[in-house]
């Protein structure tokens, strides 16, 4: 008997390994509270009028990255984070110094300048998508998926 | 009688079987195999059998003694045999391969196979970063090429995908086709290189010539940087030691962007029948919205890889996503997704006999990495032995360890501490972050780790996925370094990246970091928030003092005055961290490139002797990466790159 034990063993070993399910580990830890990068039960709207527009920064501005839009509004000059792909490419963002235009986004200090980051841009009489509820920037291939279905989740 | 009987009956029925299928419909068909083959090189070949899925396959091939081989030389229907080609090509330039019936011998079939002259080894590449295009899109590269051993490195074939999601996806299912190309190795000996790959793909690189920078740490695995200037990115090449299919359990991760645009990660773990059926579960980061635990869809494949090792792995996320494998080797594949509106890279590594038995105990002292330069962060630190910190959390009938002992068993709860540097460019920038937290591994060998002291930033919890104990990340093929560990996926709502946790040794040094060192890095800065990437080769005296020479791609003058540079120049001087062993700061590691000159505020981090990960830790830019022990260096070229590093100094 004993051969039979020692050429079924590793056979009977590896038929045990691929018939173990792979139950998944959710994630049920207590976690800390997270500081949320884009708080969304912070925005705010904001409407005015375009009084530049950089849309790309070099390095010597030493500003934050991405495109930015100051907007001038009936409490003062606003400074907005357009991120990185709002004015590149199809479908692009193009607004110029004297156009309305209407922000939603959360205020932030970034370098110690006050910053709307900015989620929604309503101008030339469209809304563009910039970011998502969590901040996260949208690629630039968003704007030709996101007319065709509303979301896909996150399947690739 | 009844005995008898029945044996009567069973041996009736074997002979009609057999005589059923003995017949002349019985056939012999090879359904893969490649048409022409470099000399020496290797790939699959398969044959079926009908009518008898029981039968074996004999493999030959003619002129005998100069035709190659077959490993092994006989196998099941269905089952690839690895065929390695002549070393040089024979008499008539084929050879002719034979697949046999071991039940019935008069059954065969055969192909013909063209052998080229050149004896070549494949590598396996992958890499991602921004295309320099309009938009800058991310994209993710994957593919095989084969390079001549005759010592010219004249590139004999190959074959790839890219995608960039948004416009530029090589066609599928056939990818695109390496037609020709170079490897040329720097004069210095510093294993530093040029690879210059022709594509049948015009939409790439420049005319369908993609250029990379090249350094190798040893003869099987290099850092590449995609350095044509038609985009750049990060990514490695190793030699490839099978082109089989996957079989067994792997944990993954991939990272990329979906069809919705977002920014997206995955972690889990498959298993991958030999007939290629996918089973397991991921977890999923999209955009900050975290799922966890999804089953992978029933009806998930992967097909049988090609010659070059390259195969469709379908449904395995979801949807109609399909990705294209690269096999590295028996336990490691690369993974890129070749969906019109979507692009992801990553790995899978096999969890070999560990499979099924893992615990929180396989995860001890570790260095981890993990960024995403489209999420623009990088995070990079070790943490401590782990303890017992709290009960059992789910099989509440296993042995319940003692707080403070060794942490071990499945879904023990242990809790470690540890000394980590974050940047997340325009946000937080955090050097020698003190932190403490907990996690848990699965006999899956997945869980999480979960940071609840100090500050980290936004990172907070991650997933995490073990693989097998004899595998090297870094290096797959060099299982002499640090060995085992695990990779790790952003499921926090702040951040999506993915990275590794590398097992950190017991007796880590200050003089450990000395000697030759292939390195690599990828980095953006706030100069609209664009890529540079760079490898180098270079040495680390006695002193501390780091010099080296390399490539720096920055298309975008994000780092430097913008262009391609192969003889940037790299200098600093490495300080031990008196606090945190195995923590050492270069400030500033001094780059000359494209005409100008940076300094950067840098962080580095010892898993073991021979392997270390590094972070740029400055307010207006970041980067990371890894320094590999070189054997592919000699003092020689660290002397002249020393002397060219002061020349250009001064």
């Amino acid at each position: 008997m004993k051969w039979r034990f020692s050429a079924l063993g590793p056979l009977v070993l590896a038929l045990c390994v691929f018939a173990l399910p792979l139950h998944a580990q959710t994630s049920d830890t207590t976690k800390p509270v997270v500081r949320l990068r884009y708080d969304i039960t912070q925005e705010m709207t904001f409407t005015g009028t375009v009084s530049s527009v950089v849309k790309e920064t070099a390095r010597e501005t030493k500003k934050a990255g991405a495109s930015h839009v100051i907007v001038q509004t009936t409490s003062g000059k606003v400074e907005a984070d357009l991120g990185r792909y709002a004015m590149r490419g199809q479908g692009a963002l193009t607004v110029t110094p004297g156009q309305s235009i209407q922000l939603t986004g959360v205020m932030k200090t970034v370098r110690g300048q006050q910053v709307v980051i900015a989620r929604l841009v309503q101008a030339n009489g469209k809304v563009y998508k910039i970011r998502n509820e969590h901040g996260f920037v949208y690629q630039p291939a968003a704007r030709k998926n996101q007319t065709k279905s509303a979301t896909k989740g996150g399947q690739l | 009688m009844r005995r008898a009987t029945l044996w009567i009956v069973v041996l009736s029925a074997c002979a009609m079987a057999v005589a059923g299928c003995g017949g002349s419909s019985h056939r012999v068909t090879i359904t893969t195999a490649p048409s022409t083959l470099a000399a020496g090189a290797s790939s699959n070949v398969v044959a079926v059998t009908s009518h008898d899925s029981s039968d074996q396959i004999n493999w030959s091939c003619a002129p005998a003694g100069a035709c190659g081989s077959f490993d092994p030389a006989q196998t099941p229907s269905g089952t690839a045999s690895l065929y390695t080609a002549p070393t040089s090509a024979p008499s008539g330039g084929s050879v002719m391969i034979t697949a046999t019936s071991m039940d019935h011998s008069s059954r065969s079939d055969t192909v013909t196979v063209a052998i080229t002259g050149v004896a070549a080894q494949n590598f396996v590449f992958s890499a991602t970063g921004e295309e320099n295009d309009e938009v800058g899109d991310i994209y993710s590269i994957a593919g095989v090429v084969a390079i001549a051993l005759d010592g010219s490195g004249t590139v004999v074939g190959g074959e790839q995908d890219f995608n960039d999601g948004d416009g530029n996806t090589s066609p599928q299912p056939s990818g695109d086709t390496i037609t020709g190309g170079s490897l040329v190795m720097a004069g210095d000996g510093s294993g530093n290189a040029i690879l210059t790959l022709i594509t049948n793909n015009a939409n790439l690189g420049v005319g369908g010539t993609e250029t990379f920078a090249v350094v190798f740490a040893n003869a099987n695995h290099a850092l590449i940087v995609q350095f044509d200037g038609s985009a750049t990115s990060s990514g490695s090449m190793d030699l490839q030691s099978a082109t089989t299919a996957p079989v067994g359990s792997f944990a993954f991760t991939v990272s990329g962007t979906d069809g919705d645009g977002g920014l997206v990660d995955f972690g889990g773990v498959f298993a991958f029948d030999s007939s290629g059926n996918v089973t397991g579960f991921f977890d999923e980061n999209d955009a900050g919205a975290v799922t966890t635990g999804t089953a992978v869809p029933a009806g998930a494949t992967v097909s049988a890889p090609d010659s070059f090792g390259r195969g469709v792995a379908s449904g395995t996320t979801g949807g109609d996503s399909s990705f294209n494998y690269y096999v590295v080797g028996p336990e490691v594949v690369r993974v890129i997704n070749v969906d019109l509106t979507a692009t992801a890279l990553g790995s899978a590594y096999g969890q070999g006999t560990s499979a099924g038995t893992f615990s929180s105990g396989s995860i001890g002292a570790s260095v981890f990495s993990v960024a995403n330069s489209g999420d623009l962060y990088a995070g990079v630190g070790e943490f401590s032995t782990p303890v017992v910190a709290a009960t059992v959390k789910r099989n509440t009938k296993s042995h319940i360890p003692q707080a403070g002992s060794p942490c071990s068993g499945a879904d023990v709860s242990c809790s470690f501490s540890g000394v980590a540097d974050v940047n997340e460019l325009g946000g937080p920038l955090l050097p020698a972050q003190a932190f403490t937290g907990s996690f848990s591994i699965s006999a899956v060998g997945n869980g999480f780790i979960t940071v609840d002291g100090g500050d980290l930033g936004d990172i907070i919890t991650l997933g995490v996925y073990a693989v097998d104990p004899t595998l090297n990340i870094l290096d797959p093929n060099d299982t002499t370094d640090s060995t085992g560990g695990a990779l790790i996926a952003e499921m926090d709502p702040n951040l999506v990246g993915t990275g590794s946790l590398i097992p950190q040794s017991s007796n880590i040094d200050p003089a450990d970091f000395f000697g030759p060192y292939a390195f690599g890095a990828q980095g953006d800065t706030d100069a609209f928030d664009d890529e540079f990437d760079f490898i180098g080769a270079g040495t680390v005296d006695d002193t501390g003092a780091f010099s080296g020479v390399g490539a720096l791609s920055d298309p975008f003058a994000a780092l430097t005055d913008g262009g391609q540079d192969n003889a940037a120049t790299f200098t600093g001087t490495a300080v031990a961290d008196e606090s945190n062993s195995g923590r050492f700061t270069i400030d500033p590691l001094t780059i000359n490139a494209n005409g100008d000159t940076e300094g950067l505020d840098v962080t580095v981090y010892e898993a073991n002797a021979s392997q270390f990960v590094w972070i740029q830790m400055d307010p207006d830019g970041y980067f990371s990466g890894s320094l590999e022990a070189s054997t592919a260096f000699n003092a020689d070229a660290a002397k002249r790159a020393q002397a060219k590093a002061k020349t250009k100094k001064h």
